[in-house]
């Protein structure tokens, strides 16, 4: 019998299975093995069977790895994925509501982002007190900007006292703080008014007796401070309001005396801080509202000013010239006869000594003249403010 | 009175290497019972399994666990050591330490379980039905590479198991051959993989002849030349005489086409070692065909020259040289 092609000799599937699962001794194992050899048969079902043991193995579910805990931010994150929208559209409506608000201020934004000085704050509300402003540096529009752009009405309000204290009360500027301190210390009744700080601005209401030997004082702190004049564009001044009071022909009986003993650190910014913060500072909330004809026609903030006589000519910040017959005239602008942008006006007297128009009195002004000077350093000059010659 | 002592000494160290070869040989009976079984197994009679083994082997069985009684159990393993007379030939009676190894080497949870399907023990096909339905299922459809050949195959190797054959008035089931030498379900599958190859086998010849491409006659063999002849006869005395392992792994990997790595898995290796082995065994024919060529009278030159002859022009038929097993080494044992 031919065992290649009529196989009636084979190993029972027992044997088979105990072969490939190698549970056979070894003579039976040497047997099948001595079969399969030369069995296609046998073979064929040994790796048939094989097949499907492999094929049970792949099939078999691997148990899935226990769930590792997510870490506590990304189930955060996962619960927070879908509430960014919400979350933005509620800042935003924040942001928007915030820039409303501000821009509705009184003082600007930047009002409510600055820290106003103690002192500033604690003021006591004087309704006819000015600000005492001297932030605003005529000679230099240039260099604040910011300061002069945001906060027009103080730098009007600095050069219209000006203007007023020259005609009604000349002689009586103090713009030198020791002198302010002296004189807040020597004024009568001032004694107890804030002896121990110096940074608080007082307000005094020196009795009449008193009021002779106090501009008396008041002079020679003029005098020391004409010795200092570098200084005084940048030192506090001393804004009284009595000139106010008497331009505006009422009885000075009775000054009311706003002295800024504040060093100037308390209200210029410090040499860190930005111009915002001197913006902020220069238009405080709580002083008093700024008289609407201290804003020039253009709008902008007075650069400088000077006054000769009744006349008065003023520099606005974008280089525009007004002019007024009277301090209770209208501004009307002067046509322009120069060249450049002016950056200053004076007033000059008759002989030829000129004296900056801020913060000085010129001599003889019934005799003086006008001058201006654009940024190039050429001037004009001009006896009525509206008619301007160059120098 | 002195024999009397010998004979005293000698069952003392029978005892002695009983119980040392019992506890390292199957190590599951208690020192006292072992000492019994040693005493008493060389009395034991063939084909009864010692009683202190088999309250052993009903402990460590599942059997009670699927409701199987204690006295089944009993009935079943008597029967299983009457019918292979614990691995030993027959009529001869095995000591309590052979009976012992030889259930260690069996996989008696599944035998029993097997056995009492076979006898028709309706929880313990409650118990085969949980445990080998789908691993049988998915593994017939993998065996013949179709989800419904293989539906069906299951089905009718399930309906061959249940007994629906009756034989001499009385069911039989193929799970009566089960053994327990190798897994249950490993026997399953093999018993699958048979019955679709014979299958197989037996519906090829079944194709139509429409499709059937009957080859041409072969001319007549034209006289080969003596070179060719010589060189086919050394061929065929080479492979002949190599050991059964390599032509298994010639047949498998040459005639089958399986890959090294299927047969790795089937001969229990690595596949690496599958590699070196077949080259090992391609050189060794090489040179074992060349000195047969030299055998023939060839010099040494001219039997290399001859190993140079394209294998085409060679007249060897090597499945009938590989696969020509010996005779007479296995029975098929129908068991139906």
């Amino acid at each position: 019998m031919n065992h290649a092609l009529q196989p009636d000799l084979h190993p029972d599937a027992e044997s088979l299975n105990a072969f490939m699962e190698q549970a056979l001794p070894a003579p039976e194992r040497a047997e099948v093995l001595e079969h399969i050899a030369g069995c296609s048969r046998c073979r064929q079902i040994v790796y048939l069977a094989q097949e499907a043991v492999e094929e049970a193995e792949a099939s078999v579910t691997i148990p899935p790895a226990p769930a590792r805990a997510e870490p506590w931010y990304r189930k955060w994150s996962l619960h927070w994925q879908m509430a960014w929208v919400p979350a933005a559209a509620i800042a935003m409506v924040v942001a928007v509501a915030v820039v409303v608000h501000l821009r509705h201020l009184p003082g600007g934004g930047e009002v409510a982002k600055a820290t106003l000085p103690a002192q500033i704050a604690e003021q006591p509300s004087i309704p006819e007190k000015p600000a005492p402003k001297a932030l605003v540096q005529p000679s230099e529009p240039a260099t604040e900007p910011k300061t002069a752009k945001k906060s027009p009405a103080p730098a009007m309000q600095a050069s219209s006292l000006e203007q007023l204290s020259e005609k009604a009360s000349p002689g009586t500027w103090a713009s030198e703080a020791g002198a302010a301190d002296s004189l807040r210390a020597e004024a009568p009744g001032a004694a107890g008014a804030a002896p121990e700080a110096p940074a608080n601005v007082a307000a005094e209401t020196p009795p009449e007796p008193a009021v002779a030997a106090w501009q008396e004082q008041r002079m020679q702190a003029e005098a020391a401070k004409s010795a200092r004049s570098s200084q005084a564009r940048l030192g506090t001044k001393m804004d009284e309001f009595e000139t106010r009071r008497e331009f505006a022909g009422k009885a000075a009986t009775a000054s009311r005396t706003v002295t800024k003993s504040a060093s100037q650190e308390d209200f210029e910014p410090a040499p860190g801080r930005s111009p915002m913060y001197s913006a902020a500072v220069s238009t405080p909330r709580d002083l008093p509202a700024q008289p609407a004809a201290a804003k020039l026609p253009s709008g902008l903030a007075v650069v400088s000013s000077a006054t000769v006589g009744r006349r008065t000519v003023a520099l606005d910040a974008a280089g525009a010239l007004y002019r007024k017959d009277s301090p209770t005239g209208k501004w009307e602008p002067v046509a322009r006869q120069w060249t450049g942008r002016l950056v200053e006006v004076k007033a000059a007297t008759a002989a030829g000594s000129t004296k900056a128009a801020e913060g000085e009195r010129p001599e003889g002004a019934a005799a003086g003249r006008f001058e201006i000077a654009n940024a190039s350093g050429q001037g004009w000059v001009s006896q009525d403010g509206k008619t301007w010659v160059a120098r | 009175m002195t024999q009397e002592r010998r004979q005293t000494g000698s069952l003392q160290l029978f005892f002695l290497k009983g119980v040392v070869a019992y506890r390292w040989g199957v190590g599951v009976t208690p020192i006292q019972s072992v000492g019994e079984g040693a005493t008493s197994g060389m009395n034991a009679a063939p084909d009864t399994v010692h009683r202190v083994l088999l309250d052993q082997l009903w402990q460590q069985c599942d059997a009670s666990g699927w409701g199987l009684s204690e006295a089944e159990f009993r009935s079943i393993v008597d029967n299983l050591a009457a019918t292979e007379n614990f691995g030993l030939p027959r009529n001869v009676g095995a000591t309590v330490h052979q009976q012992g190894a030889w259930f260690a080497g069996l996989k008696l949870n599944e035998v029993v379980l097997a056995r009492a399907c076979a006898a028709g023990n309706e929880r313990a096909w409650e118990r085969f039905v949980a445990l080998y339905e789908q691993p049988l299922q998915r593994a017939a459809i993998a065996i013949s590479g179709n989800e419904t050949v293989g539906r069906d195959l299951a089905g009718q190797l399930y309906a061959e198991l249940y007994g629906l054959t009756e034989r001499e008035g009385r069911r039989r089931s193929p799970l009566e051959s089960y053994k327990g030498r190798g897994s249950l379900l490993g026997w399953l599958r093999t018993t699958l993989a048979q019955r679709h190859v014979d299958h197989f086998r037996a519906t090829r010849r079944e194709e139509p002849l429409a499709e059937y491409d009957a080859p041409a006659t072969d001319p007549a063999p034209e006289p080969q030349a003596p070179e060719l002849k010589r060189l086919g006869g050394a061929v065929e005395a080479a492979l002949a005489c190599q050991p059964a392992d390599v032509r298994f792994l010639l047949a498998s990997y040459y005639i089958d086409g399986h890959t090294l790595a299927e047969i790795a898995r089937v001969t229990g290796v690595h596949e690496a070692t599958v590699s070196r082995k077949l080259h090992r065994a391609v050189d060794g024919l090489r040179k074992l065909v060349v000195r047969n060529l030299e055998g023939t009278g060839l010099s040494r030159r001219a039997a290399l020259e001859a190993m140079g002859i394209d294998p085409r022009d060679l007249d060897i038929n090597l499945k009938r040289v590989l696969q020509n097993p010996r005779p007479g080494t296995f029975q098929e044992k129908a068991a139906l």
